[in-house]
């Protein structure tokens, strides 16, 4: 209670948030169904008075929060940029969805996902490990929620995998901050970082063992990931959406923070651990994409292998000058990029396999340009933001003295292109079959050709995403999402100095 | 030892009043029996030789049971406040107000949403 | 009394946890066995803090509690959903989705 910085505006995006969701949640209560999508629309608000909030914040110094707990720092500001707008991003996407409009629990969703974002931004800027707890719960609960929102056989088969794994992993996460209290005498980073440097080598590496399972959870990085593509295939598309990005910005962030303050000083062992979890997490979610034809499960295991990138930057953390840079930028390209993607699934609720895409060009060429282009950005390809970031994450790696890391990660890059490719290549070259699902049909009628599939493979069988082949308002969406990641490409060397800046604390 | 007397005291209350109130009900209550003074509880699930539905009970048994637990757990809260609230002052105070406040707008949402009603 | 012997007990707490997570089938078992192991680090942030002589143990077992509550809920809430779907509790019944 030292009362020198205890200023609620230094949270005003967080508050912003809850509030909305606070607000959305009580007004859904009283509006007629019909009129849900207000709700909705709050919830949209809230996001961009956040948006608005956190660059202001951007704008101004660097510091701490409510007696050092909660930092103020270009990795928080960045972060909560990257959540709010991923978030306000998935929220158009739910307001473009047909099924979501006409589900009865509509405002739910909208809560849900500001509170689950709410998680998000606590965890990117938590500075104290009580307070990293609580996001990762915040960021959690509400997302295994969100998982069986379909209330359908797959749906709540996706619940209970990511509960189970989540409820395991969070216990493990607090068994890591307990073990770090007991090295450490606090919770506080600046407190930590003093004392873990000369507490018992043993101590430190368990706990921060059980920290980094709480992170690689909530990020889907191997070994950690189980939950990732069953969640991403059995739940709305939305949905998959939002877990593949906003939950995994506030946990790279989380974790980068603390390889850079508390773990910094304790030896090589952090480094070391997290490459070998990078390279297992790219490799291994290289390999499973590889024979996926479910796009969203194939969308899920390249993020699997994407947080393998990302986890290099966390690794080196503190060991060069360029870890900071590196990690903001690729997470703000990737979750454009990897948005981009999911809101071309959105548009075509109806097409859930590769082959379904046959012949998109012909008949949308507008979304299979912007499918291209996120597909080709996830890859890394010039002059999109993922390649600018992929470049900076190696360099960090190579700056560090991890050549090995950086030359594995290269070579996972290009063996990537191929499933990537798998998808693009029927995209642009196929034709469509006759009565394919891609066809412009008369008012949303549901394709025979999908059906066929559908009785032949029962993994398409009748999931609840509505009856429309064609959610125009996920358009809304698909085509800024390339276009930034494209313009964050372009615009990488001023924005990259931006991301500059010391840490809080 | 002197700290701990209110606590005898308490103790001591209660016990009175507990053995009181028993005593006073036997010797000043009118006892007129009927069916529901015979059964072994007067309140909750019927007995019966085997729970109601094969040994199941209804859905609605446990939906209630984990409301409350989220409420009452939700009160845990306002024990540091409670033991602190005259140093944490005007701060401390609004804060658990806005705590409360959202409490009661959980509270809102599962009266509304249906979450209270039985059938 | 002394605090480490607690910490002994919350080892054992947390190893019987773990070791029920890994091997009971049980949706709910599973979920009983998780929250042994929260009460196993409560246990251990509490004695943590007596050793320590301050209070941010006590204050991070507040939250677990709270928050293990609030978790716990939506667990059984996804369970009674599952058995509606599916009428088994049996987390190796849910295997709808594979490669």
């Amino acid at each position: 209670m030292n009362g020198t910085d205890e200023n609620p505006l230094d949270l005003l995006p967080e508050v912003l948030l809850a509030g909305c969701a606070v607000l959305a949640l009580l007004l859904g209560c009283w509006l007629p169904r019909h009129r849900q999508w207000l709700a909705g629309a709050l919830a949209v608000t809230g996001c961009a008075a956040g948006l608005v909030a956190a660059a202001v914040a951007a704008a101004g110094p660097t510091g701490t929060a409510f007696d050092a707990s909660y930092a103020v720092d270009p990795v928080t500001s960045t972060g909560r940029i990257v959540i709010l707008g991923g978030t306000l991003l998935v929220l158009l996407l739910s307001l473009t969805s047909p099924w979501l409009r006409a589900a009865p629990r509509e405002t739910e969703f909208y809560v849900l996902v500001l509170l689950a974002a709410v998680g998000a931004v606590l965890l990117a800027g938590a500075q104290d490990l009580l307070l990293l707890a609580a996001g990762y719960l915040l960021a959690s609960v509400p997302a295994y929620a969100l998982a069986g929102f379909a209330r359908d056989g797959r749906g709540t088969e996706a619940a209970l995998k990511y509960y189970v794994l989540g409820a395991l992993l969070g216990v493990l996460l607090l068994t890591g901050v307990t073990v770090l209290l007991a090295a450490g005498h606090g919770t506080g980073y600046p407190a930590l970082r003093r004392e873990l440097p000369d507490a018992p080598v043993g101590l430190v590496i368990t706990g921060g063992l059980g920290v980094l399972a709480g992170v690689l959870f909530k990020s889907g990085g191997v070994p950690a990931h189980y939950w990732l593509p069953d969640a991403v295939q059995g739940s709305l598309a939305p949905v998959g959406a939002f877990l593949t990005t906003v939950p995994k910005i506030g946990a790279l962030a989380a974790g980068y923070r603390l390889a850079a303050g508390p773990l910094a000083d304790t030896g090589r062992w952090w480094p070391d651990l997290v490459a070998v979890v990078a390279v297992a997490s790219m490799t291994l979610g290289n390999l499973a994409a590889f024979s996926q034809r479910d796009v969203r499960r194939l969308l899920a295991y390249s993020t699997i292998s994407q947080v393998g990138y990302l986890l290099l930057p966390v690794a080196v953390a503190g060991r060069t000058a360029l870890d900071q840079r590196a990690l903001l930028f690729y997470l703000a390209g990737y979750a454009v990029t990897n948005l981009g993607a999911f809101a071309v699934v959105c548009a075509l609720p109806r097409a859930r396999h590769l082959a379904d895409y046959r012949g998109l060009a012909r008949e949308r060429p507008a979304l299979a340009v912007a499918l291209v282009v996120c597909l080709l950005g996830l890859v890394g390809t010039p002059p999109t933001a993922v390649f600018l970031g992929k470049l900076a994450v190696f360099s960090a790696a190579f700056d560090a003295g991890y050549t090995w890391l950086a030359v594995v990660a290269a070579a996972n890059t290009v063996a990537s292109l191929f499933y990537y490719l798998r998808w693009i290549a029927p995209t642009v070259l196929g034709t469509a079959p006759p009565g394919d699902e891609d066809r412009d049909g008369d008012g949303g009628r549901v394709g025979n050709g999908n059906a066929g599939r559908a009785g032949a493979d029962p993994l398409a069988g009748g999931h609840a995403t509505g009856d429309a082949t064609f959610a125009g308002g996920a358009v809304l969406v698909a085509y800024p999402a390339a276009a930034a990641s494209v313009l964050l490409g372009l615009l990488g060397g001023p924005v990259l100095d931006l991301l500059a800046g010391p840490l809080a604390g | 030892m002197n700290a701990y007397a209110p606590i005898l005291v308490l103790g001591g209350l209660a016990a009175v009043f507990a053995i009181g109130s028993v005593v006073a009900a036997a010797l000043i209550g009118p006892s007129r029996y009927n069916r529901a003074k015979v059964e072994a509880y007067e309140c909750g699930i019927e007995p019966t030789p085997q729970a109601v539905g094969g040994g199941r009970f209804p859905i609605k048994y446990y939906l209630t049971a984990m409301l409350f637990i989220i409420f009452d757990i939700e009160i845990i809260f306002l024990y540091p406040w409670a033991v602190s609230f005259d140093a944490m002052g005007l701060f401390g105070l609004v804060e658990m107000l806005l705590f409360a406040l959202t409490v009661a707008v959980a509270y809102a949402y599962v009266w509304r949403r249906g979450g209270l009603e039985w059938d | 009394m002394n605090p480490v012997n607690y910490l002994y007990l919350s080892a054992l707490l947390f190893t019987i946890g773990a070791a029920g997570v890994l091997v009971r089938r049980n949706a709910i078992i599973v979920f009983m066995c998780v929250e042994l192991m929260l009460n196993a680090c409560n246990l251990a942030f509490v004695t943590f803090s007596r050793i320590h002589g301050n209070l941010d143990g006590q204050i991070i077992a507040f939250f677990t509690m709270v928050v293990a509550a609030a978790e716990v809920v939506v667990g059984l809430a996804i369970i009674l959903m599952i058995f509606r779907v599916r009428h088994s509790a049996s987390v190796d019944d849910a295997n709808l989705m594979k490669l």
